[in-house]
C-alpha cells in the first residue's frame, strides 16, 4: 500500500464525518507522512495499522464525543448510534460479532419505526374523529362531544409515545456510546 | 509492556511533554514513543480531544513549503497538568506501598 492509496481509502471511511473534522484528521496524517519523508513512508503505514483501524478509532472518538455534547437530544442520541456502527463496521472484528451488532440495530430500528408509526396513526385518528365530530356538531351535539374527547385523548396519547420513544433513543445513544468508550479504554496501546 | 496505558495516562503525557514547549505532531509523537509503546495512530485522536477540551490550541507555521501544526498548551491545560501530577505523585505512592510491603498506605 501507498502513502496515496492509505489517504484515499482513510477519506473514504471518514466519509461520514463533519467537514472540518475530517480535514482536521486527514491534514494531521497527511503532515505525519511529510514529516517522515518518502523514506519511511512505508515504515509509517506498517506503525499505523490500516486505515480501516485508524478511523474506526477516529469514529470511535466523535461518537463519544457527540453522546457527551447533547446526552438529551434524540437526534445527538442517534447519530452517535450511527457513528459506533461505523467505528464498528470499520474495525477488523469476527464476523459473528458484527453480525450481532447489526442485527440487535435492526431490531432496536425496526421499534422505533413501529412506535413511531403507531404514534402517527393515533395522531391521524384522532383527526377523522375531530372532522367527524365537526360535521355532525348541529345535528347530533352529544356525540360529537364524545367524538372531541376522543380526538383528543388520541392526540395525547400519541405524543406521549412520541415523547417516549424521543427519551428511549436518546438514552439508547448515550448508553452505546458508553459501553464503546469502556470497551477502547485500553485498546491504544499497541 | 506488561502494563496497560489507558486513555487518561495518555493525555497525562502529551500535556507534560506539551508544558516543556510548543511541539509539531511528529515530533510530539516520537517523544512519547519513546516512554511508552503508542502506535503512531494512537496521538491524533488524543490530541483532537484536548484541543477540544480547551487544554492545547494549534496553530501552523510554513515549513518548506507546507505548514507545520503546533501544540501549545493552555492556561487551562496547564492547570490539568498540575492535576495530574498530584494525582500520579498519590498513585505512585500507594503502588510503591504495596510493592514496598506496606499493607497500611
Amino acid at each position: 500500500m501507498t502513502r496515496a492509496e492509505f489517504m484515499r481509502e482513510l477519506r473514504e471511511r471518514l466519509a461520514r464525518l463533519p467537514a472540518e473534522e475530517r480535514n482536521a484528521a486527514l491534514s494531521y496524517y497527511e503532515e505525519y507522512f511529510d514529516e517522515a519523508g518518502p523514506d519511511r513512508e512505508q515504515e509509517v503505514i506498517r506503525e499505523l495499522g490500516s486505515p480501516a483501524s485508524v478511523a474506526s478509532r477516529i469514529l470511535a472518538d466523535h461518537a463519544v464525543k457527540e453522546a457527551r455534547q447533547s446526552p438529551h437530544s434524540p437526534k445527538k442520541g442517534l447519530s452517535a448510534i450511527w457513528f459506533v456502527l461505523l467505528a464498528v463496521c470499520a474495525a477488523p472484528l469476527a464476523f459473528p460479532v458484527i453480525f450481532g451488532i447489526v442485527g440487535a440495530t435492526v431490531a432496536i430500528v425496526g421499534a422505533v419505526v413501529a412506535a413511531i408509526v403507531a404514534a402517527v396513526s393515533l395522531i391521524v385518528g384522532g383527526v377523522g374523529l375531530f372532522a367527524g365530530g365537526l360535521v355532525g356538531l348541529f345535528s347530533t351535539p352529544a356525540t360529537a362531544i364524545v367524538l372531541f374527547g376522543a380526538a383528543f385523548l388520541l392526540w395525547g396519547l400519541g405524543k406521549i409515545v412520541f415523547i417516549i420513544i424521543g427519551a428511549g433513543v436518546s438514552l439508547l445513544g448515550l448508553v452505546v456510546a458508553w459501553l464503546f468508550s469502556r470497551s477502547k479504554g485500553d485498546s491504544h496501546v499497541r | 509492556m506488561l502494563f496497560s496505558i489507558n486513555t487518561g495516562l495518555l493525555d497525562a503525557c502529551v500535556l507534560a511533554v506539551l508544558s516543556r514547549g510548543d511541539e509539531y505532531g511528529y515530533r510530539l509523537t516520537q517523544e512519547v514513543k519513546q516512554v511508552m509503546a503508542v502506535s503512531e495512530s494512537t496521538l491524533y485522536p488524543v490530541l483532537r480531544r484536548l484541543q477540544k477540551n480547551g487544554w492545547l490550541t494549534t496553530y501552523d507555521q510554513p515549513f518548506q513549503g507546507r505548514n507545520r501544526r503546533y501544540y501549545r498548551i493552555t492556561s487551562d491545560g496547564l492547570t490539568q497538568h498540575a492535576l495530574h501530577l498530584s494525582e500520579w505523585k498519590e498513585y505512585r505512592r500507594r503502588i510503591e506501598g504495596i510493592f514496598g510491603g506496606e499493607t497500611n498506605v
